[in-house]
């Protein structure tokens, strides 16, 4: 018998691990902010920023963290095109405030990428367990990505980012 | 001491008025606008100088009171820079003696060319090659080290160096020879557009970061609205004893 989407066991370990990718990169602005990424802005800026930037991650993590609904209704249908909308703007201002935040100190387009390499391994490391141990809407969304490609997909991603992380970490700093 | 050319330097000593950025970056018209925000810098990349080596460069380059390129020469900067450890390297490296903590294996240093000219130091053929490491041991995203006690910001790396042996003397009998090494590092403390370029900021929206902001303030100043960039000079002396062998 086929296992449903919902069903927590059925969810295989590549999807649990893209599912934690997509927190991390949801959650990747907290990796920024414990770096103390604001400090290299005016203090304008977080007033500016963050109320915006908390309200779209909380409510992507709601999305996201939610329990599965039934496989017989869609996203669409409990939440609606606003929602779906909602989901959208919520995503743009996240992927906004990295664009801004990554560039607080002086660093060259390759330092800036592995910093967000290693930032967004860091943040997909710390929601592995959650994705582990609690049954999402995310995993069950992701879980209808065949295991294979899913398996392709979650290693271009992780071996990628480890490397380009790692090169960021090991080279000299480049600067004036 | 064998004649050397002169120095070359780049772009970043030279100055003037009015060029356009390259990128059209500006994050101010007026010099009271930029000097505050090219000081920023020092908050960002200087905040655990304790010494003030860091901000006596900054505040003898804003005050703009000679038309041409001066050294900027500097007790605490020399302290700072013996004691680093990339120095250090270097002071060891360039000799490459047997008794180095550091040797560069299959390369001419002092202690090779002393060898080849017979211990002779008048008939030494002058070793080229030899670099020295920027000062860049730390981090720039968390602010540390050269990125936290100024020496990253005010220098990085040095465009040049000389070596002098001021004093030696050379025992046949104890097969040993003694060397007084005066080391002379200079480097630019000024921007070319290439720096601009790569950490300026467009403008000093809310959405720039304060060190995008001061480069740009920084190379407004030097290159629009005159302020000469100076010669940062660090001198170091240091004796060795090796063994002739």
């Amino acid at each position: 018998m086929k296992p449903l989407p919902s069903d927590q066991s059925a969810v295989a370990w590549p999807h649990q691990g893209l599912a934690a990718c997509a927190l991390g990169v949801l959650g990747a602005p907290v990796g920024y902010v414990a770096k103390g990424a604001l400090g290299g802005f005016a203090a304008e800026f977080s007033m500016i920023a963050l109320p915006p930037l908390l309200a779209s991650m909380g409510y992507a993590f709601y999305r996201a963290l939610r329990r599965p609904q039934s496989s017989s209704t869609t996203p669409v249908s409990r939440f609606g095109l606003p929602g779906s909308a909602g989901l959208v703007l919520s995503v743009v201002v996240i992927a906004a405030f990295l664009l801004i935040v990554s560039n607080f100190t002086l660093l060259q387009p390759l330092e800036r990428l592995g910093l967000f390499c290693g930032v967004f391994l860091t943040m997909s490391a710390l929601f592995l367990p959650i994705v582990i141990g609690r049954n999402t809407a995310i995993s069950a969304r992701i879980a209808q990505l065949p295991v294979l490609a899913g398996r392709v997909v979650l290693a271009v991603i992780v071996l990628t980012a480890l490397a380009l992380a790692t090169l960021n970490a090991l080279r000299t700093p480049a600067f004036l | 001491m064998p004649l050397v050319a002169a120095s070359m330097y780049g772009q970043d000593i030279t100055s003037g008025y009015g060029r356009g950025a390259p990128g059209k970056q500006s994050v101010g018209n007026t010099i009271e606008a930029l000097k505050p925000k090219a000081r920023k810098l020092l908050t960002t990349f200087a905040s655990g100088d304790k010494s003030g080596m860091a901000s006596r460069p900054f505040e003898a380059f804003l005050q703009d009171t000679c038309r041409t390129p001066r050294y900027f020469d500097d007790p605490a900067l020399n302290a700072a820079a013996v004691a680093h450890p990339n120095i250090q390297f270097f002071f060891s490296a360039v000799l490459s003696a047997p008794n180095s903590p550091i040797r560069t294996a299959g390369q001419i240093r002092l202690h090779q060319a002393l060898k080849a000219a017979n211990w002779d130091i008048t008939k030494l053929l002058k070793p080229h090659n030899q670099g020295v490491q920027a000062f860049n041991i730390g981090s720039k995203v968390r602010s540390t080290g050269d990125f936290d006690n100024g020496l990253g910001v005010m220098i990085n790396g040095v465009q040049h160096v000389y070596v002098i042996a001021t004093h030696y003397t050379y025992d046949a009998k104890a097969k040993k020879y003694s060397i007084r090494l005066k080391y002379l590092f200079y480097d630019i403390f000024g921007l070319d557009d290439d720096d601009l370029r790569e950490y300026g900021a467009r403008s000093d929206s809310l959405f720039s970061s304060t060190a995008a902001i001061g480069i740009t303030a920084w190379w407004q100043l030097q290159h629009q609205f005159g302020y000469d960039p100076l010669v940062t000079r660090i001198v170091l002396e240091k004796t060795f004893e090796a063994p002739a062998v």
